[in-house]
């Protein structure tokens, strides 16, 4: 019983860690290119962010349902910015990123404040 | 049953920390305490640090090779790729496993201006300087090759006869004449725009130029400008014209003077700017070294004698293009022993020396005139006068030991023998303050007309910079966020 609260516990930080890690590490490789790709598989640790969250009980869910959408959105914002404006960049592109990484550092703290 | 606090910390902390040392990971890499990271990978389009060599035309596809080797083959210059740019890093060796198929030199740029598509090129490869008839050495500040039959001190050879240079320059370039400054003539008709490089004989530098204007019946042209410079700084500067509203007939043979006193020793570059409708009928002058170059334009006589002047003159030059621009300038013409027939006007003929005459100077000569020279070296009017203001620059084309050179100044570095004839070599460039990609430029000379090959097998990038203190490192993520901003 214990190791299963654990797991719970774990998992959704996982989750988490992954999804703000996915978030730094995108806004990070578009801002310094050739910085992260090279070395950490970032589309991986994307996926694997994205079905932590969504594989969650759905107790988890109801509780953790305000984050997981905060968590989702940065990665959402990240993906469109670097797949549809990519290269491009401009004045929307910024604030786009600038908005999620925002999102990205509020969302832990709102975690860790609803404890 | 609640989950213990302690249990649940370190539930919490396990993820968080694993992704903050993934972030800590990528620092570590950007910012290495030791200063240096090491990307290495063949270049058969599956490495990330280094793209293959484009455009697609002039290489072949990277990859496995018709011959079974893996890499890329370079069959036409200039070629380009592009390196990502790791971080804050003070410089870049490129080490790069290579073989070459009739193709003596090659050389490696980055490019330092992207608006003009400039390159600092560098020395990647030679043929003459692997083979064991070159010894590298290095004295002080000077490094290069000596023959393998001379000591190492003939690297300090400062006679540009005896001296080569690749992608270097000599530190000595004070030279000057003393002694008894004979004054003489000589009876030329030179067109156009000349450059005459003299030492100065006593401090002193005198030329005398009488100048006619053969066509004053035209616009905007009839200016002509004299400028002395050493080392492309500027010494003396004058400007004339030699024409009236209404004049159209040539006009009388005016004298333009240049004399220059107490000059420190500099090989002078005294350059005639004018078109082509000028010409120096004469030059008086007192220098003992003196010469023209790279271009020498023989003109006629028209309008100023009735009988035509034999074009003579001795030449360094190795090679040399010859044209003419009237049909009195289709004749018999002599570059040292070889003979040429020149047939067509507005043809290029190219010169080249017999094989046993490579050293020293030979003697050009045009019995009708009328005929345009470019060397790679230099004339002179004398043989006496020829000199070298500079020494030559190694090219595809050089034959260094048969033209008598003994030392050749370059930062180039033997490379080391591989398998299957590659040859691990390498090159160093001092990198640009911040960027995204760095791009790089191959220049194989010659390899159109030799029908020659560059086989590349693998690249090795190698970032340096100095260890950080703690001040440093500051300024350096100043750099790096300064960069990070502009991106965004």
């Amino acid at each position: 019983m214990i190791l299963n609260d654990w797991f719970v516990v774990f998992r959704r930080h996982a989750a988490y860690a992954s999804a703000a890690l996915t978030a730094f590490l995108v806004m990070l490789e578009y801002a310094l290119p050739g910085a992260v790709l090279p070395y950490v598989p970032l589309f991986p640790i994307g996926i694997l962010s994205f079905l932590l969250l969504i594989t969650m009980p759905k107790t988890e869910h109801e509780h953790l349902a305000r984050r997981v959408v905060l968590i989702s959105i940065c990665v959402l914002i990240f993906t469109t910015v670097l797949l549809k404006l990519g290269e491009a960049g401009g004045t929307s592109a910024t604030l786009l990123i600038a908005a999620a990484f925002i999102l990205c550092i509020l969302a832990p703290v709102v975690l860790m404040k609803s404890k | 049953m609640k989950l213990p606090k302690p249990f649940a910390i370190i539930a919490m902390l396990i993820p968080w920390c694993v992704a903050i040392g993934v972030v800590f990971y990528i620092f570590s890499i950007r910012f290495p305490l030791d200063g240096r990271v090491v990307f290495s990978h063949p270049l058969d389009g599956s490495g990330i640090w280094f793209t293959p060599f484009e455009p697609g035309e002039r290489v072949t596809s990277p990859g496995r090779q018709p011959d079974g080797w893996r890499g890329q083959r370079i069959l036409d210059e200039p070629v380009y790729a592009s390196a990502r740019w790791p971080g804050a890093y003070d410089e870049l060796n490129i080490n790069v496993e290579m073989r070459t198929l009739r193709q003596p030199i090659v050389e490696l740029g980055l490019e330092r201006d992207a608006a003009t598509r400039a390159f600092e090129m560098k020395p990647l490869w030679s043929e003459l300087l692997s083979s064991d008839d070159w010894r590298e050495v290095a004295i002080d500040d000077a490094r290069g090759f000596v023959r393998a039959d001379l000591p190492d001190s003939t690297l300090l050879e400062t006679d540009p006869r005896h001296l080569m240079v690749w992608h270097a320059s000599t530190s000595d370039r004070g030279r000057a004449d003393s002694g008894e400054a004979e004054e003489k003539t000589y009876e030329v008709s030179l067109r156009g725009t000349h450059h005459f490089l003299a030492l100065p004989i006593n401090d002193e530098i005198r030329f005398h130029f009488q100048i006619q204007d053969v066509n004053r019946n035209r616009e905007g042209k009839n200016t002509f400008a004299i400028r002395v410079s050493c080392e492309d700084e500027i010494v003396w500067t004058s400007a004339g014209s030699a024409s009236g509203l209404n004049d159209s007939r040539p006009s009388e043979v005016f004298e333009e003077r240049v004399r220059l006193t107490e000059l420190p020793p500099c090989a002078y570059k005294l350059s005639v700017l004018a078109d082509n409708d000028f010409f120096i009928r004469q030059i008086r002058t007192n220098a003992r070294h003196w010469v023209i170059g790279p271009q020498i334009f023989f003109g006629d006589r028209v309008g100023f004698r009735a009988t035509t002047t034999e074009a003579i003159a001795w030449t360094n030059s190795i090679h040399a293009v010859a044209d003419t621009f009237h049909k009195e300038g289709l004749q018999h013409i002599r570059f040292g022993s070889n003979e040429y027939h020149v047939r067509e006007t507005h043809n290029r003929y190219i010169l080249e020396r017999a094989p046993d005459e490579r050293g020293g100077s030979v003697r050009f000569s045009a019995p009708e005139g009328n005929m345009r020279l470019i060397g790679d070296g230099y004339f002179a009017l004398e043989e006496s006068a020829l000199f070298y203001p500079e020494p030559r620059r190694l090219t595809a084309e050089s034959e260094p030991a048969e033209e008598g050179i003994r030392a050749i100044l370059t930062p180039y570095t033997k490379p080391v023998k591989s398998d299957n004839g590659f040859w691990k070599t390498g090159v160093a460039f001092e990198l640009p303050a911040r960027g995204d990609r760095l791009q790089f430029s191959l220049a194989a000379p010659g390899i159109d007309r030799s029908n020659g090959a560059v086989d590349i097998r693998s690249v090795e990038l190698e970032y340096t910079r100095p260890p950080l203190s703690l001040n440093e490192w500051f300024l350096r993520m100043k750099r790096e966020i300064s960069i990070a901003l502009k991106r965004l």
